[in-house]
């Protein structure tokens, strides 16, 4: 059965390379877990930027050099000098004793820096740590595996820290400030979510050595800039609600079959890419291709989704309600379409059962709607 | 717009490599782009007769032109790397040394092995004359090529601190080759033990020149300090007020000094016996440049 | 919201253009607004990059720092914005009406930023300037505390509903306009300018799409593009840097230039677009009791102003409980009022409100004028009831305490009962205030059959919550340690010199 669903998502796919999950299209399944599409294009590897390109919707985020370095500069200065900063930071939150300051550099494996070694070094490194062998206490840029639908995903925290008690903290390092002691709620999410796939792996990794999941806390530290300064602060961060959320979205992608079923046998998202990997396929093809699945946009996808533009252009070709965001939408419960809401609000079409609340509703709306703009209001 | 940007390194960096972001995957592409769009922008605002704003377009216009044209110049991204700042003129005393007796003075002065940044900085803190990160990578190529070209022929070479369990080199940190395989070597407790080290090595030095100079410490001197004193348990004086009062250097050696014994025993132990294997194990090259790369031959196979 | 603002936003998008929520504007709308621009870099804390800052289209000035990185060149940025913003503060202190207590400045500033982001960038820039020392190792100049503590005070009361020192055009606009887009995307200010008034050659689809290209529609802050700052800025301030380290004067000169023109040509479309959106604005007449809310904010201003003048301290960095908590009751006070306010001012607004059954409108079928009741001190007072038959979804209970828009100020109710039957409700009130103090309540205080009248909920006047003083505290509710209750004492300075990379 496995293979046969492998074989579908391939086939979606079609003859470009396969995109492995990251951190952050982990990060990204918490955002619209009910999108179809995401999760089509996710698990079968599809290059969302190039399909989203070539039907004329390009994804337009990309990244500030300026934050690529000043986050970079941040965590080499918290790294530094033995880890200097981050130990007071971790001394003061996770309470380290003064003997535990073992430093293990998981960055490469005697100079080789390749995912698959460098997860088998970290592999026996925290394994050897977890039963309590040697000195170390900061695990540097460990690299974890994740299998997704039978892929696997790597994974590469910040820092693990182990304390003498035998519990293992994510910390995350990030380069938005804490002033006050508060920081951007959007950022700390983000990076919350990030560090749940992180706890996860490492529960795996833990867990197929028999080692239960409470060794790793569903508590992360979050080391950051305090107020103005450059440096470091430490803030813990409870994840246990989004831990549970993520995993209910990786079962979700173990069952990804049950989505491919329902798609025609023939579908596929391949671009026919020529020789110097330009897209051949008619993009006109590709557009449909993309109409036969189920897409449930929402205007936050603009913030994180490389499909978000394509899908808003279909929500708004199609009249959905799901352009005005879910505030709009909520008014009208069970209505997707702003013809059906002007329909109803006119009395202009029928109300079904569950609808003629609503539909009374809309129509005394319309009415009064229609009262103001007779009596000339604003322009 | 509120964007969400996931600042992690790791995975800014993949992104950045990979050309997933579409308009990175090829500049000339995404300027062709923006000179369409402005291109009708202009139009646009002339025909709505907007001449302020078709004024600013055609500015932004000229700049992508330009940048393209750069582009098209140098076959190169147009975010061409700035012009390099010459090594300013010798100064002072001492200037005129190699870089790499300058690199030999400060991890003296430190007696532990340091990464580059930090050897700048004591350079700065305590000694005369130019030295940059920049000169330092590249001096370090040197060193292992001189030594290969004829061994022993200079009185020490720069070379990098060893990994203590798979003796590879740990290129972030640099040593000095008379010193014993043991302060060479890189266990889990030494960054720390090597950084009590440091701080004691600058504390010292800032006394001295608190002793014997007229003006005293160098202002970067005691910033340095600064920076190691804030991360020692008791390192800092505390005023009457509770708050931070001025450095002691001789309460910063008293301090690294009593995390130092904490650790000092058991990184010893690991040093030593990697040392002990280092000797067995490896050449008199390797003992000063390391093991062989495990995954030298891998990495060249492996996809860029 | 309620199914009329929904609808309109329908209404918006399936005919592609904006639809007015309000009948007027309920947002004072200084003749002399001092716009600010500001534009930060991106990934650093609070680090200024521009700024454009100005009273009139014209006349704006721009701020430019040319390595946001550096702590001097930002606290130098801080001191010229400050200047230009206290000046302009300082010009509003100056008519002073009433004696005493009730001395009053007559007119109060009024700082505009494109949207949110902005306010926050202003609160960031507050905070980090309102606790520098003016003296000592790292010493600012004396403007950029008063600066900050400015900036603070702003941001703090623009929390408030109704009040207008700092408020940011999104909000204005999206308060009188619906659009047929998400509230996301009217964050944009381009994007929301595009459906409330296109440029006369774009649809509003074209200028839509305009809106979200940074090439056309540089971002209104205070991020800037990542392209621009890729692109054209990052190599800019490289070579200024370059310049700045080779001491090379020309080279300098010509960098710093190259700047100033690169961020003018990102800031200058939104400087345009906020003083379009204010003009737009303007031609929306005021609300009526707009006036009353700015009456308000003169007070507040007029009492931080003699606060400052009398050498008061900044604002701490966390409110003490209890101080969190009275702010909270204020908040909420002002959001209830504000929004009676409205409702009272607007049709529109009124509407809305009736749409989301919180108020009702209708005609009188029943009225009982003489009626009277006698209250506990044995005094006889009129008490009418009125019966007001309606076909809007009323979700008012009985014991609610109404005011009306349709009858003199003052006049109060209370539900008796309500009854619905389909579409039609009855609802019977008895009227409890506004008739006089006679016998016999004043002419035209009691409505009369078949009188059309409209009635929404009384926000109340709640005295204000009694909070113990603040030494009268109890331990668990005050601040720890000493550094808590001194809200002056700054960072070390240790940790300031940190922050400076270069």
């Amino acid at each position: 059965m496995k293979k046969t669903v492998d074989d579908r998502l391939a086939a979606l796919r079609g003859s470009a390379k396969r995109l492995d999950y990251n951190a952050r299209s982990l990060a990204a399944l918490e955002n619209n877990p009910r999108c179809t599409l995401r999760a089509l294009l996710d698990a079968s590897g599809s290059d969302k930027t190039a399909i989203a390109t070539h039907v004329g919707h390009p994804p337009s985020f990309g990244q500030s050099s300026f934050a690529i370095t000043r986050g970079n500069a941040f965590e080499a200065m918290v790294k530094d000098n033995g880890c200097a900063e981050l130990l007071r930071v971790l001394r003061e939150t996770l309470h380290l004793t003064l003997p535990e300051v073992g430093y293990e550099d998981l960055n490469d494996v005697g100079g080789d820096g390749r995912s698959k070694e460098r997860h088998e070094r970290t592999e026996e490194v925290l394994l050897r740590a977890a039963r309590g062998e040697g000195d170390g206490t900061l695990f540097d840029h460990p690299m974890l595996r994740l299998l997704i639908g039978g892929h696997k995903a790597y994974l590469e925290p910040d820092l693990v820290a182990l304390r003498i008690d035998g519990r293992f903290h994510i910390v995350e390092i990030k380069s938005f400030p804490i002033i006050d002691e508060q920081a951007d709620s959007t950022q700390v999410r983000a990076a919350t979510t990030q560090a749940c796939a992180y706890i996860i792996a490492l529960r795996d990794l833990l867990g197929r050595a028999g080692i239960g999941e409470q060794a790793v806390s569903d508590t992360i530290v979050l080391v950051a800039p305090k107020d103005f300064t450059n440096r470091p602060t430490g803030a813990f961060v409870d994840a246990r609600k989004q831990v549970a959320a993520l995993t209910r979205q990786l079962s979700r992608i173990e069952r990804i079959g049950d989505l491919v079923d329902l798609l025609p046998e023939d579908l596929t998202f391949d671009l026919a890419p020529d020789a110097e990997d330009r897209p051949r396929r008619p993009a006109e093809e590709l557009t449909e291709a993309l109409d036969r699945v189920l897409v449930t946009y929402r205007p936050d996808c603009l913030n994180h989704c490389e499909m978000a533009f394509y899908c808003r252009s279909r929500a708004r070709a199609e009249a959905s309600l799901d352009v005005l965001g879910p505030v709009v939408r909520e008014q009208f419960g069970g209505i997707d379409t702003t013809t059906m809401v002007m329909g109803l609000a006119r009395g202009e079409l029928t109300p079904s059962e569950d609808q003629v609340e609503m539909a009374a509703a809309l129509r005394h709306a319309a009415r009064l709607r229609a009262e103001l703009e007779d009596l000339g209001g604003a322009a | 717009m509120s964007r969400l940007y996931l600042e992690s390194q790791e995975e800014s960096g993949k992104l950045w490599n990979s050309g997933n972001v579409w308009y990175m995957s090829d500049p000339l592409d995404a300027l062709e782009k923006s000179i369409g769009t402005l291109r009708r922008a202009i139009r646009d605002a002339a025909a709505a007769g907007d001449t302020e704003r078709a004024g600013e377009l055609r500015m932004q216009l000229r700049r992508a032109e330009r940048a393209w044209d750069a582009l098209v110049d140098a076959g190169e991204p147009a975010a061409a790397p700035p012009p390099t700042v010459p090594e300013a003129a010798p100064a002072a005393r001492g200037s005129q040394l190699p870089a790499r007796e300058h690199v030999h003075r400060a991890l003296m002065l430190l007696g532990a092995p340091a990464a580059p940044k930090l050897i700048v900085g004591v350079h700065e803190a305590f000694f005369p004359g130019e030295l940059s990160a920049s000169k330092l990578s590249s001096l370090r190529r040197d060193e292992e090529r001189s030594y290969r070209s004829s061994p022993g022929a200079r009185p020490y070479y720069l070379c990098p601190a060893l990994a203590h369990d798979l003796l590879t080199p740990v290129r972030a940190l640099i040593t000095i080759s008379t010193w014993t395989l043991e302060q060479r070597v890189i266990g889990p407790l030494s960054p720390r033990v090597d950084f009590l080290t440091s701080a004691i090595g600058i504390a010292e030095a800032v006394h001295t020149a608190a002793e014997s100079t007229a003006d005293g410490p160098s202002p970067e001197a005691l910033r340095l300090l600064w920076r190691f004193a804030v991360n020692i348990p008791d390192a800092m004086p505390r005023n009457a007020a509770g708050h931070e009062g001025a450095l002691d250097a001789q309460q910063v050696i008293g301090a690294a000094q009593a995390e130092l014994d904490v650790h000092t025993d058991a990184d010893r132990a690991t040093r030593a016996e990697a040392a002990r294997q280092a000797r067995k194990s490896l050449g008199d090259d390797e003992q000063l440049f390391g093991a062989p790369l495990r995954g030298v031959t891998h990495l060249r196979s492996a996809r860029a | 919201m309620s199914t009329l603002s929904a609808l309109a936003h329908v209404q918006a998008m399936e005919s592609m253009q904006a639809v007015p929520l309000t009948e007027f504007r309920h947002r004072h709308l200084s003749g002399r607004p001092l716009v600010i621009v500001p534009l930060a870099m991106a990934g650093e804390a609070g680090a200024p990059l521009a700024a454009m800052v100005g009273s009139a289209k014209r006349n704006g000035t721009l701020l430019v720092v040319a390595q946001p990185r550096n702590r001097d060149q930002r606290f130098a940025f801080a001191a010229d914005l400050g200047r230009i913003v206290m000046d302009y503060i300082d010009s509003f202190r100056q008519d002073r009406r009433g004696e005493g207590e009730r001395s009053r400045y007559t007119e109060a500033p009024q700082i505009l930023v494109p949207n949110p982001g902005g306010v926050k960038a202003l609160a960031d820039l507050g905070r980090m300037c309102r606790f520098r020392a003016t003296s000592g190792p790292y010493a600012v100049p004396d403007v950029v505390p008063e600066f900050g503590m400015w900036l603070t005070f702003l941001v703090d009361w623009a929390e408030q509903a109704g009040t207008s020192m700092l408020l940011p055009v999104t909000e204005m606009l999206t308060e009188h306009w619906a659009t047929g887009q998400s509230t996301l995307e009217d964050q944009n200010l381009a994007s929301l300018m595009a459906w409330i008034s296109p440029p006369s050659s774009l649809s509003v689809e074209q200028a839509m799409a305009d809106a979200e290209n940074p090439d056309v529609c540089p971002p209104a802050g205070p991020s800037t593009s990542p392209e621009f700052d890729n692109r054209d800025l990052a190599p800019a301030i490289r070579r200024f840097d370059t310049a700045r380290t080779l001491g090379d004067p020309h080279a300098l000169a010509a960098a710093e230039a190259e700047l100033r023109e690169l961020i003018a040509g990102q800031i200058q479309p939104t400087w345009r677009m906020v003083w379009q959106a204010i003009s737009l604005l303007r031609s929306v007449p005021e609300a009526p009791r707009t006036a009353k809310r700015f009456e308000g904010d003169c007070k507040a201003f007029t009492d931080y102003s003699d606060y400052r003048d009398s050498g008061g301290l900044p604002q701490r960095k966390r409110d003490t409980a209890i101080g969190a908590a009275r702010r909270l009751g204020r908040l909420e006070r002002a959001l209830a009022e504000f929004e009676s306010d409205m409702a009272f001012d607007d049709r529109f607004v009124l509407a809305d409100r009736r749409s989301a059954g919180e108020a009702f409108d209708g005609t009188v079928v029943k009225a009982e004028p003489g009626r009277t009741v006698t209250t506990d001190k044995n005094r006889r007072v009129p008490r009418p009831r009125v019966t007001v038959r309606t076909e809007d979804p009323v979700r008012l209970a009985a014991d609610t305490k109404l005011i009306s828009p349709s009858l003199p100020t003052g006049h109060k109710a209370t539900i008796v009962s309500v009854l619905s039957d389909r579409d039609v409700t009855q609802i019977t009130l008895e009227i409890t205030g506004g008739m006089g103090r006679g016998r016999v309540p004043k002419q035209g205080t009691v409505p009369e059959p078949g009188q059309r009248i409209a009635y929404l909920p009384d926000p109340g006047w709640r005295p204000a919550p009694q909070f113990p003083a603040s030494d009268a505290t109890p331990w668990t509710h005050s601040a720890a340690g000493a550094a808590g209750t001194d809200p002056a004492v700054p960072e070390d300075a240790a940790a300031e010199e940190w922050g400076n990379e270069d």
